[in-house]
């Protein structure tokens, strides 16, 4: 692929349907096409992305520790599942097994017992702004 | 295509106050500007050879170079843990322009002559310069929304895919699609947040995923 060195003319042409990549123009520098050495002006000058800047003061090292999402989350499930983070990432979870969906199924039975007989209901926002303004809890009665 | 390197830069609309520590006592001491701007001192550049990462904090803006990229979850996880650390010591300006520059490549079935000669056919109308021409490049500039996108791309052989990357992979092919996506913002006087940040080289990141697979489609129908 060739590559642009100075200011590009910019074209406007109709080569291309604008559906295909939705563009608004094709920029070429047709002069200034230099293999191996790749550098991009649009319109609005130059503005590429880029880490080239003054003449920094370089340091090389092996290896960095990063705070990385990967290493803040273990992943550990049962059964010895080998699933890494990247999976977990992407959606692809383990299908629980059989005894886990049982043990779930439990908890939601103790949980609807222990709702029933305690008559828990949601702490909606309204209410709790009620009982911090009045300085008492509410009659649920 | 294969998702290459990545380049993440953050531009600030001021230089960072860690480079001008001369312009900052004088305030301190007389309560007056310098009649003159000092000279910033020189940036900082860190290669961390494992990772394949480059960081570079100078007076004008903020960069990362992530090299050897497996997919784009390792890009996002990096860049956030690496501005992180950075604004951790380093307060970070207002910024005025926001680039994220995704290079990815695609092995190509046929020759660098044959791959030129697809594209001549796909993306230009012959004429005398096109009839002539033994290499050819594309470039052009996408909006989404409040953000532009710089689209790059060309055949390319092994020796020249070499030179765009600092951070040279072991293995290239010998033909091959080249792509280069620079999604950016120029953005007025932006206080940078992780979610601001995040959002956009998520953003940045998909952009680049969606060129590649128009830019596979095309190619794919010809080749």
């Amino acid at each position: 692929m060739a590559a642009l060195l100075t200011s590009p003319i910019e074209v406007r042409s109709n080569m291309l349907s604008a559906d295909i990549l939705s563009s608004k123009y094709i920029g070429l520098g047709i002069s200034n096409w230099v293999p191996g050495l790749y550098q991009w002006q649009t319109g609005q000058g130059m503005l590429s992305t880029s880490f080239n800047g003054q003449r920094p003061v370089t340091f090389e090292i092996d290896t960095l520790d990063l705070p990385i999402a990967d290493k803040r989350w273990k992943v550990s499930l049962s059964g010895d599942v080998r699933v890494s983070f990247d999976d977990l990432r992407d959606g692809r979870w383990p299908k629980p097994a059989e005894v886990e969906l049982e043990k779930r199924r439990e908890a939601l039975q103790v949980a609807k017992g222990i709702r029933q007989v305690l008559d828990i209901r949601p702490l909606k926002t309204s209410t709790m702004v009620r009982q911090l303004r009045e300085g008492k809890v509410e009659d649920r009665g | 295509m294969i998702l290459a390197q990545v380049i993440v830069e953050l531009r600030h609309s001021q230089p960072l106050k860690l480079f001008r520590p001369y312009e900052e006592l004088y305030r301190s001491i007389t309560g007056k500007e310098l009649p003159e701007k000092e000279i910033a001192l020189p940036g900082f550049m860190l290669n961390v050879a494992e990772k394949k990462m480059r960081i570079v904090v100078e007076p004008g803006h903020t960069s990362v170079v992530l090299g050897d990229v497996p997919n784009t979850g390792y890009c996002v996880d990096n860049i956030m843990g690496l501005f992180r650390k950075i604004t951790e010591l380093v307060e970070m300006p207002l910024l005025k322009r926001l680039g994220i520059r995704s290079y990815w490549y695609q092995e190509s079935r046929l020759d660098f002559t044959s791959l030129v000669s697809v594209c001549k056919e796909i993306f230009y109308k012959p004429t005398i310069f096109v009839e002539e021409s033994v290499d050819i490049g594309a470039s052009f500039t996408l909006k989404d929304g409040e953000y532009s996108i710089n689209v790059h791309f060309g055949p390319m052989a092994e020796s020249q895919l070499m030179t765009m990357f600092i951070f040279k992979p072991d293995k290239l092919p010998k033909v091959a699609s080249y792509l280069d996506v620079d999604y950016y913002s120029l953005v007025n006087e932006l206080n940078i947040t992780d979610t601001i940040l995040r959002q956009f080289v998520n953003a940045g990141l998909k952009s680049g995923v969606e060129q590649s697979e128009k830019l596979t489609n095309i190619l794919l129908r010809k080749e």
